[in-house]
Parts: C-alpha cells; sequence; structure tokens
C-alpha cells in the first residue's frame, strides 16, 4: 500500500481529529507544478532543472508556508497532549489523588498506556510523512530546496523528532510495557520501543512500519557517559543535568533557567537553548532501572558534586551579605 | 567542575584503548610517583601515507583545564615545528581548538587528533601561525616540501 493512502488512512481511523500533514493538497500543488514545467517538454533533467528552478513561485508562495502551519500545528498538539498525560502518570501526592479521582471518570489505567502509544504512532507517522512530501518536493524540482526547509524547521524547532517529549513517551511506554493493553487495529503500525544497549551504551529505539527506524542516542556528549538526570535543551540534545549546567557555565543552585542566552549547546552549537530545558523524568526513571550499578555509583559522585556546589553558592552569599 | 573533566577525561581513556587509529598514541602523563595526571596527555601523530609527512611521527601534548570539555584542551608540538598553522611555540591554530570558533564539548582527543593529522598535509593559509612556514608554503612550494621530509626524518618511529 502506498504511504499516503496509509497516512490517511491511520489520520481517519483516529477517534480525536488531530492535526495532520495535508498530503492530498500539497501534492496537488506540486501535481501543477509538474504540469506547468512539463508543457515546456524539457529535453533532459538539465533543462527540466531551468524550466523549474530551485525556488518555484508556484510552490514556494503555497507549498513551503503551508507546509509550515501544519508542522506547527501538528508539533504544537503532540506536545500539548503528551505534556498533558505525562503530567498525569508521573503526578504525586494530592496531586496524584486528585488526578487519579478525575482519572476514574475519563478512562482506567490501561487507557493511559494507549494514549501514550498512540501519540508516539502520531508523532512518527507524521515525521514520516513530511520526510516523503519534502523527498517529492526535491525530486520534483530537482532542487534541495526540501532539505534546506528541512533545517530551517530544525532550527525553529518544529521538527517533532526533535521534541523532548516524544523521548519521554517513548520511556513511557516501556516503563509500563507490563502492563497487557489490547492493540486497535489502527496500530499494526506501532511495532513498540526499546532500550537497547550497543558497546554498554545505551539507546532508545522505535520501530514503525516499513522498517523505519527511530534511534535516541542516551550517551551524554560531555561525559561520554549513560545520561544521567537528563534534560532535554530546546534543540532537541539531551545532556546530564549537571553537565548541561556545566556547559551553560551556571551553577546547579541556579539551574538551567539562569543561562545566558548567548550560551550554545555543546552539540549543535545554537544559542539560546538552555531556557527551555525540559527534565526527562520518565527516562531517568527507565534508566534507573536498567543501569542500576551505574546509577548506584553516579548518585555518589554527583552527591559531592553537588554539596560542593551547594556549599560554594552559599559561602558567596553569605559573603555578599556580609559584605566581604 | 574538576569532577566533569577528571570524569570525561577517564571515559576518554577507557574508549581510546578500546578502538583507536593505527600509528596513533594518546597516553595520560606518568608522573614520578608512579601517579597518572590526566589533565596532561602524551600523543604521537603519524604522517599521512601518501604525503610528504609520511614516516614521520609527531610528539604532541595536550593539556586539559578544568573546564573541560566545556574549555578545548591546548595542543603543543615541539618548540619550533615546522608548519604554517603552528605557533613558534608549537601551539597548534586550528579551528576546532578555538573556543570562539569551532570547539564543542562533544569533540573528542580521537577527532582532535585526527584533525590535526589532517591539518599537517592540509595547511589554512587564511591562518598564519609562523613566518617561515607561511612564507615558504605561499611562495616556494619546492623548498616547503623538502623542509618537510626533512623534519619527518626528524621524528622516526619509536621502536
Amino acid at each position: 500500500m502506498k504511504f499516503c493512502k496509509k497516512y490517511q488512512e491511520y489520520m481517519q481511523g483516529q477517534e480525536k481529529k488531530l492535526p495532520g500533514v495535508g498530503f492530498k493538497k500539497l501534492k496537488k500543488i506540486l501535481k501543477k507544478c509538474r504540469r506547468n514545467s512539463s508543457s515546456q517538454k524539457p529535453l533532459h533533467a538539465s533543462l527540466a532543472a531551468k524550466t523549474c528552478p530551485d525556488h518555484c513561485p508556484v510552490c514556494d508562495g503555497t507549498f513551503f508556508p503551508s507546509l509550515l502551519n501544519e508542522m506547527s500545528d501538528i508539533v504544537g498538539c503532540f506536545n500539548q497532549r503528551a505534556q498533558k498525560l505525562l503530567e498525569l502518570h508521573l503526578a504525586s501526592g494530592v496531586r496524584k489523588y486528585f488526578l487519579w479521582i478525575k482519572g476514574k471518570l475519563q478512562g482506567n489505567h490501561t487507557a493511559l498506556i494507549q494514549e501514550g502509544k498512540d501519540l508516539v504512532t502520531y508523532a512518527l507517522i507524521n515525521a514520516i510523512a513530511i520526510r516523503k512530501i519534502l523527498k517529492k518536493y526535491d525530486k520534483i524540482h530537482y532542487s534541495k530546496q526540501g532539505q534546506l526547509f528541512k533545517s530551517q524547521i530544525q532550527s525553529m524547532h518544529k521538527e517533532i523528532l526533535q521534541s523532548p517529549w516524544l523521548c519521554e513517551l517513548m520511556a513511557f511506554h516501556i516503563n509500563l510495557r507490563e502492563t497487557k493493553v489490547k492493540s486497535r487495529k489502527a496500530h499494526a503500525l506501532f511495532d513498540g520501543c526499546s532500550l537497547t544497549f550497543k558497546d554498554g551504551k545505551p539507546a532508545l529505539t522505535c520501530e514503525l512500519f516499513d522498517s523505519i527506524k527511530v534511534d535516541i542516542d542516551l550517551t551524554c556528549s560531555i561525559c561520554l557517559d549513560t545520561v544521567f538526570d537528563p534534560v532535554s535543551l530546546t534543540c532537541g540534545h539531551i545532556f546530564c543535568y549537571i553537565c548541561a549546567c556545566s556547559a551553560a557555565s551556571v551553577s546547579i543552585v541556579n539551574g538551567l533557567k539562569s543561562a545566558d542566552p548567548k550560551m550554545k549547546c555543546p552539540l549543535c552549537r545554537e544559542g539560546a537553548v538552555y531556557e527551555g530545558a525540559v527534565h526527562l523524568e520518565e527516562l531517568n526513571i527507565l534508566l534507573s532501572r536498567s543501569c542500576q550499578e551505574y546509577w548506584e555509583q553516579r548518585i555518589q559522585t554527583e552527591r559531592v558534586e553537588r554539596v560542593k556546589q551547594i556549599k560554594e553558592h552559599w559561602d558567596s552569599q553569605c559573603r555578599a551579605f556580609v559584605g566581604v | 567542575m574538576s569532577g566533569i573533566a577528571r570524569g570525561r577525561l577517564a571515559e576518554e581513556r577507557k574508549s581510546w584503548r578500546k578502538n583507536h587509529p593505527h600509528g596513533f598514541v594518546a597516553k595520560p602523563e606518568t608522573l614520578p610517583d608512579a601517579t597518572v595526571n590526566l589533565m596532561v596527555w602524551h600523543c604521537t601523530i603519524p604522517g599521512k601515507a601518501g604525503t610528504d609527512w609520511e614516516g614521520g611521527y609527531f610528539p604532541l601534548t595536550m593539556h586539559f583545564s578544568e573546564d573541560y570539555p566545556s574549555k578545548p584542551p591546548k595542543c603543543k608540538f615541539p618548540q619550533g615545528f615546522f608548519h604554517p598553522n603552528v605557533y613558534p611555540s608549537g601551539t597548534v591554530c586550528l579551528s576546532i581548538l578555538n573556543e570562539d570558533s569551532g570547539w564543542r564539548p562533544a569533540i573528542t582527543v580521537k577527532q582532535i587528533l585526527v584533525g590535526i593529522q589532517d591539518l599537517l598535509d592540509q595547511p589554512n593559509p587564511a591562518d598564519p601561525a609562523q613566518t617561515e612556514g607561511y612564507h615558504l608554503f605561499i611562495q616556494d612550494a619546492a623548498e616547503y616540501k623538502r623542509r618537510v621530509r626533512q623534519q619527518s626524518k626528524q621524528y622516526p618511529p619509536l621502536v
């Protein structure tokens, strides 16, 4: 079955109306462009490239703005729903009790897990849809505009695979896998997530139909070890909290919110990525269960570093107060 | 932040021992009391095969600060090393070793050494660090090649 058809079937199968990629509409725009260029009967590819240049007025005015809006809606909807779901799962104390009572009325624990699974599928299938339509654009235009658009989207944080909530949902799915869930037919698309270890280095792996695979590396590129107390910066890169603080030149007491906007991501060198950093609680739970020995060892070393930084912080506060 | 620097360097050492490019050497300094100083590494970079640098095994010292990996290490060849992008003091001038341009904490010791090996045969005339090497590279290619070959003979492999 063609992806376009599979995608439309999936989107129609959703109980709640969710934003998606207007595949048909975007393909129509591209078809129109193809007709325009083929009416001039080019002899070969190089001529075709001339008749439909890198910057195509037919497409650029409608195709990219339309796709950008759709991507914004998809990412916005996904982030909002994922955040809500994880909040429900990670709540504690009175809040948990309140949400649990509310949850009793809205649906049970199994439904919670199913929704997590649905959201991961939704994110991945839309990521593939966007990739496919941009590939088609480049094929028709003999250009690299589609690839360029993709990298611009990443810097605007509208790329769904960059979302920290995707990583959290995958971890959430693995954490709750013990619970048996009856999958609905639409989810034959989703083969599930797993935590894999290659040379002792962990990664979150998720497989979708057509053997499409998403791998999220869980090695902190600052300490070169498994991420501990992980945070995701707004560019989507994951680090240990203490390593991220070190890279941002802030103490753990002040936290990443106090980082200078000029500070760049240690991997992609993008600026202003620390303020919106997200603590990956589900991933933290998953890794603490999967790497217990390492976790215990790391807790000890972290404690020493944290105590040292807190002591330094209060010493400086006291000196400032006394006026030394 | 020294905890992070030492932890990272211990990981780098582990990773290097597991797998490193052929001909390269990278070892933390051993002090007279037989303890290991992770903050200084003694390395050897082989000249790339098929170039004028072939046959030379060039010693390089890497000095890591307590702020590593937020700040890059300082890499030094012996004083007076002949290359357009090496200062008379021996310090290597390379974009990935510059905190303000190409350095990222994700760059490993392995990547630095391979980067310096590439730099040997592909100098960057836009960023000269010594007069002699730069002028010969620009004005007298034959003499430049002769000097490089001569220097390669000065640094034979350590048996």
